[in-house]
């Protein structure tokens, strides 16, 4: 039966239709996988001396890979190659077929990542001899064998039945990538603060949870405790054995859940707003799909949380407010970067633009207005609440002068990305795990626009020429209008012309499925 | 033709009242396409008469959908063209697409608009008039029974509805060229009735339809003309009558693509 379901997911696997690009992006995957894995792994040698403090460290780090590996598991819903729903009408043996999707779930390809990554633990332990080496090998083992059983859990926790089930859970999801990703931005200064063993509280939450145990069972028998350590370890494997317990109940519940019914979404009936033209028409498609798809408002979520959230988290660990104003500058990067799958999102419906002759031009143009319906006003209203909160007056040039340029870029660049590197979504309506890379690609590609001001800014501070500073701000704006304009027009003219290449390629990801 | 073509499209949502004229209005010229070492469509030509009901017929695989793709313009051909009512698709586009209807496959809907604010969407991006799109939404919400359903979200219509709304988008324009791949696939017989009654009213009102179905009896009721598509060549063209050469279609259809009409069952069936 395991047998048959690797096979099933690796000629699937093999089977998806690979762009250029996206086998890019999978190396490149592979490459910061591998570069994080190992910087953790790093921190098994050269965490803090004392075992307590160095137990912290890897505890955090041990919580951050695995909220990580269960958040993606609930976003992405789970092994695209594997039809889960198949087994609703095969009737194979409930606790056989559970046992062999924990055991699926146990050669997923994110596991050998986490597996360096929590190597960390027996390079920790052997630093503390042989003994806390040896809880550390148990502890690693015993702590991946949970996070591959909860991401399986997880996974199969993501609501079907109606559709609106489907849309809170893919909107809750959004907002746990969120926590991480936010959460993931604290670890760099949390590292130094728990060295220190100056939060004690923080201290006590991470060894508290499952995550934290192993590196404590380690730290005990460190500290001539073996008893106390095999408690952990033990713990930790019970933790296990509880979760493969209610597996079999998850997934029967799963298997016999409810078909939706599919009417119990309404959307409401609203005046128009926007003009009566075709790029107009667009717009107010785009808006509402920006709205009411819970793929794309996940995705806005995620943008509009870490943008607000990376510049608090300074805030909250140093006191240190000088990040606050810039608030909306990166919101507007990672909604950029979110955006730059814009055509990917929407798959075959690009078919339906194709039909009407001219319309190209137009769906570009209104893609990028409802872009910036959606993202600008809050980009702007949280850059000047930043500005006004923190009381950080010489930002004051520097957010006027690079919000226009960001915004701007960010109208430009991301329909040029989405057209340039066409990501179709997998059978679960995830655009896989390369679309990270495009999303940086994007990142990168928006806040060069920002480099003609910031040039200014620093000449005006380096040259202590005032007025420098703030002619700065026109030429953001004119940055930002041209970025928009051209970009938009190189868009538009790259949709006229390979329109139908780029709806084969959209229309063969659902063919191919 | 152009200028002709929209004010008729803002009079009525019908084919308007053009005779049929013995002019080609649909022409295939060459039409081929490969995918990799798979000839999906091999040199396709075909002429569908101006006010004809020409049904588009194959086995699964035949390449019908492909070969309906590319003469719309959605998919580029290797080689070959087509031209609708002279203009040629990929040449004069706006001149060939605005003659067109096309029933959009469900994937290419929007899946979050309602059926009122996706034919909106499709009239405004058609460039017609805002009144006139919003009588002409109401009109053909109306009479495809999808009223009731104005406030519902496309992903989570019936694959019967969605066809409808499919229809909708295709007509909302006043095309002379209906082009419908499997427009009766998933329909319940109410609407299917329905369906006929309009695509009828759109032939007899001078419109010409192409329609694609693995039917027969479907494409016997319906269509004056015929061709037969197997492996991605046309092995059969003509009238209705010429294509069958006193058979039913169902037995020159099989004959035509060779398939063997034996009745075999399952080995295992008798164990």
């Amino acid at each position: 039966m395991v047998r048959i379901l690797i096979a099933m997911r690796a000629t699937a696997l093999g089977n998806a239709r690979h762009s250029r690009f996206g086998i890019l992006s999978l190396v490149a995957a592979v490459v910061v996988g591998l570069a994080t894995a190992s910087s953790t792994l790093w921190l098994g040698f050269t965490a803090a001396g004392g075992a307590s403090g160095g137990a912290d460290q890897l505890a955090l780090v041990m919580l951050t890979w695995t909220a990580g590996r269960i958040g993606f598991a609930a976003f992405s819903g789970g092994d695209p190659g594997i039809a889960l729903d198949l087994f609703r009408i095969i009737p194979v043996p409930r606790r056989r077929l559970a046992r062999s999707l924990l055991v699926l779930g146990l050669v997923d390809p994110a596991m050998p990542f986490l597996a360096i990554a929590f190597s960390s633990l027996v390079a920790f332990g052997f630093r503390h001899g042989p003994i806390a080496g040896l809880v550390g090998i148990v502890g690693a083992g015993a702590l991946l064998l949970l996070v591959g059983i909860l991401s399986t859990i997880v996974a199969a926790l993501v609501p079907t039945g109606s559709r609106r089930r489907q849309d809170l859970g893919a909107l809750l999801a959004a907002a746990l990538i969120s926590a991480v990703v936010v959460a993931g931005t604290l670890v760099g200064p949390l590292l130094a603060t728990l060295a220190a063993g100056s939060t004690p509280a923080l201290s006590l939450i991470l060894r508290v949870l499952p995550t934290g145990w192993a590196g404590d069972a380690i730290a005990a028998a460190s500290l001539g405790q073996p008893g106390a350590a095999a408690l952990l370890v033990a713990a930790l494997l019970a933790a296990n054995a509880l979760c493969a317990a209610i597996w079999p109940q998850v997934l029967g519940a799963r298997l016999v859940a409810e078909a939706g019914s599919g009417r119990h979404a309404h959307a409401r009936a609203s005046a128009r707003i926007l003009p009566a033209t075709v790029t107009g028409a667009v717009t107010s498609r785009e808006v509402r799909l920006w709205i009411r798809d819970p793929n794309r408002a996940g995705f806005l979520i995620i943008a509009l949380v870490v943008g607000l959230g990376g510049c608090l988290v300074p805030l909250i660990t140093h006191g240190a407010a000088q990040l606050l104003p810039f608030a909306g500058l990166g919101t507007a990067l990672i909604a950029a970067a979110v955006a730059g799958n814009s055509y990917g999102f929407d798959g075959p419906a690009l078919g339906l633009t194709l039909t009407v002759a001219g319309a190209e031009r137009h769906d570009v143009r209104g893609r990028q207005l409802a872009w910036f319906i959606v993202v600008g006003p809050y980009a702007i209203l949280l850059s000047i609440a930043g500005l006004l909160v923190s009381e950080q007056n010489w930002a004051w040039p520097w957010v006027l002068a690079m919000l226009p340029a960001l915004l701007g870029g960010g109208v430009g660049v991301f329909p040029l990305i989405s057209l340039l590197a066409v990501q179709p979504l997998d059978d679960n309506g995830s655009p896989g795990p390369t679309w990270v890379v495009k999303a940086y690609a994007t990142i990168v590609a928006v806040a060069i626009s920002a480099a003609p001001p910031i040039a200014l800014l620093v000449i005006g501070i380096v040259s202590r020429l005032a007025p420098l500073t703030w002619i700065a701000v026109p030429v953001g704006v004119l940055t930002g209008v041209c970025c928009a304009v051209v970009l938009g027009r190189i868009a538009g003219n790259l949709l006229a012309r390979r329109g139908p290449e780029v709806f084969q390629i959209l229309a063969g990801a659902v063919a191919g499925r | 033709m152009t200028e002709k073509t929209t004010t008729r499209a803002q009079d009525s949502i019908g084919a308007g009242t053009d005779e049929p004229t013995g002019a080609p209005a649909f022409e295939f010229d060459g039409l081929t396409k490969r995918f990799g070492e798979l000839t999906a469509v091999d040199d396709v030509r075909l002429s569908i008469p101006t006010g004809s009901f020409f049904g588009l017929v194959g086995p699964n695989g035949a390449g019908k959908t492909t070969l309906l793709s590319m003469a719309v313009g959605l998919i580029r051909p290797d080689y070959g063209t087509s031209r609708v009512h002279g203009s040629d698709v990929w040449q004069e586009q706006l001149a060939a697409k605005t003659e067109l209807g096309v029933l959009p496959e469900a994937e290419f809907l929007p899946r979050r608009l309602t059926g009122s604010e996706l034919l909106t969407y499709v009239g405004l991006l058609r460039g017609m008039d805002a009144t006139v799109v919003r009588e002409r939404t109401l009109e053909l919400l109306r009479i495809l029974d999808l009223t009731g359903a104005d406030s519902t979200v496309v992903v989570d219509y019936s694959t019967g509805m969605r066809k409808k709304i499919a229809l909708a988008v295709a007509l909302i324009h006043g095309p002379r060229v209906l082009v419908l791949d499997e427009p009766f696939e998933s329909v319940d017989p109410l609407s299917a009735a329905t369906i006929r009654s309009i695509l009828n009213g759109f032939v007899s009102t001078g419109g010409t339809i192409l329609f694609s179905s693995h039917v027969m009896p479907l494409v016997e009721s319906l269509c004056d003309h015929v061709a037969v598509l197997s492996a991605g060549r046309v092995v059969s063209t003509g009238t209705l009558d010429q294509v069958r050469a006193g058979r039913s279609l169902d037995d020159a259809f099989a004959d035509l693509i060779g398939a063997d009409k034996s009745l075999e069952t399952l080995s295992w069936f008798a164990s």
